[in-house]
């Protein structure tokens, strides 16, 4: 009897063997590179490694969690955070909603306008913090040379040189980033809205705001809350567009939560300490994805 | 090929019905929107073809005879930033390779086969997806230096294929899924065996989907920073890391070069946004579904 070859084996295999198979490269990567090290931080979190002490691990148990609500640095980055998230969240849906509204017209240049809009979604979050350092850069931003030009100031100013306006711009930033790919999601879904609707509406003498009012914002309600809590989500993980932004600064007026995890682990050297927040922020995100996934799902029934 | 066809048509998203706006305030609207967009990179671009003292004049005096590309080929010279570039093109393209290679392979069994636990997978790679990186972080340095990858261009591609495979997976599973089962039932009785029909008809009916996941792998690789900056000291060091320093740097550096490297590290992700648009368009939407 002749051995049977692999692709036989591969034949006479039941699906779920089969697809374990498929599947077990991508398994064996995420279980190594994924699974390990989040079961590694939480290890970490439940240990004293400070660095600048001792650099041996120590088990401590929740100490690190109940630390976290006591250190003034983190007592200083929520309202930071929420105040960035906040604005981002504003800024982001009510733009993304607008420029949806509008590629959803039909004007001339329709096709390279979506062309062009799609760009900063490109722009690695490193760059979008260069490109907006040097728009609000005092000796050469181009907003300080317009608004000069314009008359609206008398001479450059510093625009980074405070919490508020730095974490402002900060979230300008997110946006510009964000508004592509936000737009065409919500872009999607005005394109399910049945033309059936739009006619009644016509029909019974509704006015665009009508219109918009009670065809199209019941119709988006989901999705709304969906790009809200994604825009939550993407804000708590805002690092790489603050890191060339502002570097946290000045002093540490930017540090977002994110951001101070990065400052515990890799300045203070507190590693338990950063991973205990690490893994609160992850908890945090995690509930918020859970409910955006909640909502999508609902959205598809 | 007619399924080609209808997702060309999806794609183009060109249905209209509302009319909501005026024609001269959407006109105004898409002009408003398409300076948004364009300004910061306009900025920049500009910045990185005149000499400094140009810009840094209050009010800049911006002259056509001054326009150079100097700055550009001085930046390319320095062979650390061309390093960087290579680096990155190096990282990102077999990072691309890898998440379509177990990507499809993982996204066949979830989208045609029956499988025990198929649901919690899913769900567990979307929640994975939404993790902050930042928590991974030392432990994934720990990890690599066990395992002799520090500052290797290996690392860095198994640490981007962990985390854009799940997203990979995800959205193939979900262009598999538009597929009818009937092209590949009957590739299986003309004696194609499954993996020769994940092969030879499934992805083949999918390619603008392929594409998509391919363009988002090879972008989220190329624009990675936090890994790149951890991972990494000098041979391995990618083009976003390399920016940052750039940046930050305390010596001053010519403003004109620094803008020059920024518009190098966009250059390419930017064409390939302009020349794949539609497919990117059609992954983005298809990305969020669940």
């Amino acid at each position: 009897m002749a051995f049977p070859t692999v692709s036989q084996r591969f034949q006479r295999m039941d699906e779920g063997r089969f697809g374990l198979l498929l599947m077990a490269p991508t398994i064996i990567i995420l279980t190594v590179f994924l699974v390990g090290p989040i079961l590694y931080a939480i290890w970490m979190s439940l240990n004293s490694m400070d660095l600048t002490i001792s650099p041996d691990a120590d088990f401590v148990g929740v100490q690190n969690y109940v630390q976290l609500v006591d250190d003034p640095a983190v007592q200083d980055a929520v309202p930071r955070t929420l105040y960035f998230a906040g604005l981002t969240v504003v800024f982001s849906t009510a733009m993304a909603l607008l420029l949806a509204l509008v590629l959803n017209e039909s004007f001339r240049g329709r096709k390279w306008v979506r062309v062009f809009i799609l760009l900063p979604w490109a722009v690695a979050p490193v760059v979008n913090g260069v490109l907006w350092r040097y728009m609000f850069h005092p000796q050469y931003g181009l907003i300080n040379a317009a608004l000069y030009a314009l008359g609206l100031i008398k001479e450059y100013r510093v625009w980074l040189d405070n919490a508020a306006v730095s974490l402002a711009i900060a979230s300008v930033a997110s946006t510009w980033k964000a508004l592509p790919f936000l737009a065409l999601i919500l872009l999607a879904a005005l394109q399910s809205i049945p033309e059936s609707l739009y006619r009644a509406a016509k029909m019974d003498g509704a006015g665009a705001w009508s219109r918009f009012r009670f065809v199209v914002l019941p119709h988006l309600r989901g999705i709304l809350i969906f790009v809200v809590l994604l825009q939550i989500i993407v804000s708590l993980q805002a690092f790489d567009l603050i890191y060339t932004l502002t570097r946290g600064g000045p002093g540490t007026d930017t540090v977002v939560l994110n951001y101070l995890v990065y400052v515990n682990a890799f300045e203070r050297l507190n590693l338990g300490n950063a991973a205990a927040m690490g893994i609160l922020l992850a908890l945090f995100i995690v509930g918020l994805s859970g409910l955006s996934l909640a909502f999508a799902v609902s959205r598809r029934r | 090929m007619k399924l080609r066809k209808l997702f060309v048509v999806c794609a183009d998203m060109t249905r209209s019905f509302s009319a909501l706006f005026r024609p001269g305030v959407l006109y105004a609207l898409v002009a408003l929107f398409l300076i948004w967009t364009v300004t910061p990179v306009v900025w920049v671009g500009i910045m990185s073809v005149q000499p400094e003292i140009n810009y840094v004049a209050v009010p800049p005096h911006l002259r056509l005879q001054d326009v150079s590309l100097r700055w550009y080929s001085d930046m390319l010279a320095q062979a650390d930033f061309a390093d960087a570039l290579k680096n990155s093109v190096i990282i990102a393209t077999l990072t691309m390779v890898f998440c379509l290679f177990f990507g499809s392979l993982a996204a066949y069994p979830l989208s045609r086969l029956r499988l025990a636990g198929k649901r919690l997978f899913l769900f567990a790679s979307v929640v994975m997806r939404m993790l902050p990186a930042i928590v991974l972080i030392i432990p994934m340095f720990l990890l690599i230096r066990l395992l002799g990858l520090r500052d290797t261009h290996l690392g860095l591609v198994i640490v981007y294929t962990t985390f854009l495979l799940p997203f990979s997976i995800w959205m193939l599973k979900n262009f598999f899924d538009q597929v009818p089962y009937s092209l590949e039932a009957a590739a299986r009785m003309d004696g194609c065996s499954r993996l020769g029909a994940l092969w030879r008809v499934l992805l083949p009916a999918v390619a603008p989907g392929v594409v998509a996941t391919a363009v988002f792998a090879f972008i989220g690789a190329w624009n990675e920073f936090l890994f790149g900056l951890i991972l990494s000291t000098s041979v391995a060091t990618p083009v976003t890391v390399k920016i940052s320093a750039l940046v930050s740097s305390t010596f001053h550096t010519d403003t004109s070069l620094v803008a020059a490297a920024g518009m190098l590290a966009i250059l390419p992700v930017v064409v390939l946004v302009i020349v794949l648009n539609r497919y990117i368009v059609r992954g983005l939407v298809e990305g969020v579904k669940y």
